[in-house]
């Protein structure tokens, strides 16, 4: 009955018996070091759980090497960018505010400390409120940058470069608790790749350093919002933007405190496209 | 002649039993997704309640903290922390770690949450 020439069948049958009693065996009785996870198989609200506790650390001990190695530990392709829209995400759940302060406070503060750079201020003229007109030019360059377009003002002038990169050390700037900030200068930004048209916000210390995790109060005829500094920290740590609607009348107000800011509204530009406003704040 | 070949019938089983054992564990092995935090490893562990304790010597918010533990699992908060405490002394965390960690533990062994509001007003 046996063909010498061939394997007996029975030895094929026993061994893929074997096979597949083996690999049920090692995928249904899971070894007990299988249920020891890392932070980066958690579901995703975990994750979310996770890094919001990361930042809350942060800000309590200010390790930010310390806190890079945890968010390491999360797997994110961009740990920054993971905290910004987080934060962003955050700032709409109710009771969230200090969460999304953090996630914001730990964004900026990994994107400054990689780029090694913080944007220093150069403060140009302080123009007078109220006489801020449509510009007279239209250059719209560099659009990805905020603080890299240019402006224009009143007079119509292409004033000097306002934003410089200035590599410095990586310190952590904070607001001077219970002191206003006033508005130092504003300005139309005729920028067409700014499209929507924005309000963009810079909040800086006394000392001239950006300020992130500043929340700005805005609102319009029949809506209000907030959004906070620091959300975006490739234009710096304190920088924060909210995309208007030209028809609107908005009215911004920093919760540091100081005089609200009414009026913005939309402004055409000559090319026939919405300006984008820009506004300096600063710490008294 | 039939005794042979039942032998060699029950050595190939074992030999297949082996080939899938090692597939299943090497080669294709069960992989975790989606889970949860009580899942971590004991390490990970210890340093996510250091992290609450962290929170906690800032924020001064046991309630907080209690919620953030709540995802290590069903046990006692005050039983996490002491438990993450043991590894972290074994382990050979910084002293101001360990300082963090005994202060929540000791503040969550008394910590009665009938006595939050109270305790917050």
């Amino acid at each position: 009955m046996s063909n010498p020439g061939r394997a007996p069948l029975y030895l094929l049958t026993g061994l893929i018996l074997g096979i597949v009693l083996g690999v049920l065996y090692a995928w249904l009785w899971i070894p007990v070091d299988a249920f020891e996870a890392s932070p980066a198989v958690l579901r995703d609200d975990f994750k979310d759980a996770y890094r919001e506790l990361i930042a809350r650390a942060y800000i309590s001990n200010s390790d930010l090497g310390r806190a890079e190695s945890r968010l390491a530990l999360l797997g994110d392709a961009d740990p920054a960018r993971e905290l910004a829209v987080q934060a962003q995400l955050t700032l709409g759940q109710d009771g969230a505010a200090e969460a999304a302060r953090a996630l914001g406070i730990l964004a900026a503060h990994i994107k400054g400390g990689q780029d090694s750079a913080a944007i220093e201020i150069a403060y140009p003229e302080t123009p007078t409120p109220g006489n801020v007109q449509a510009p007279t030019s239209t250059p719209g360059q560099n659009s990805s940058n905020p603080g890299g377009s240019n402006e224009t003002t009143s007079a119509g002038v292409t004033p000097t470069p306002r934003f410089t990169i200035t590599p410095q050390a990586s310190a952590t700037p904070t607001a001077t608790q219970g002191a206003p900030f006033s508005l130092v200068d504003y300005a139309l930004v005729c920028d067409e790749d700014i499209s929507p048209p924005q309000i963009q916000v810079f909040v800086f210390d006394a000392s001239g350093n950006p300020v992130p995790g500043v929340g700005i109060v805005i609102t319009w005829d029949g809506g209000v919002n907030r959004f906070v500094t620091g959300l975006k920290p490739e234009f710096g740590l304190g920088y924060a933007d909210y995309e208007m609607q030209p028809a609107l009348s908005y009215t911004i107000r920093l919760e540091g405190g100081g005089d609200p800011v009414d009026g913005l509204t939309g402004r055409e530009c000559e090319g026939g496209y919405w300006g984008t406003w820009r506004l300096n704040f600063t710490q008294s | 002649m039939n005794m042979l070949r039942y032998v060699l019938f029950v050595f190939a089983i074992i030999l297949g039993v082996a080939l899938g054992v090692f597939y299943g564990r090497e080669v294709n092995p069960v992989e975790l997704v989606d889970a949860s935090p009580d899942t971590l490893r004991v390490d990970y562990q210890a340093d996510y309640v250091l992290m609450v304790a962290e929170v906690y010597e800032t924020e001064k918010d046991a309630a907080l903290a209690v919620r953030q533990l709540a995802l290590l699992g069903s046990a006692p908060p005050a039983e996490l922390v002491n438990e993450a405490l043991a590894f972290a002394l074994d382990a050979g965390y910084q002293p101001d770690d360990l300082v963090l960690m005994r202060d929540l533990g000791e503040t969550l062994s008394t910590w009665d949450p009938g006595l939050e509001g109270s305790a917050d007003e």
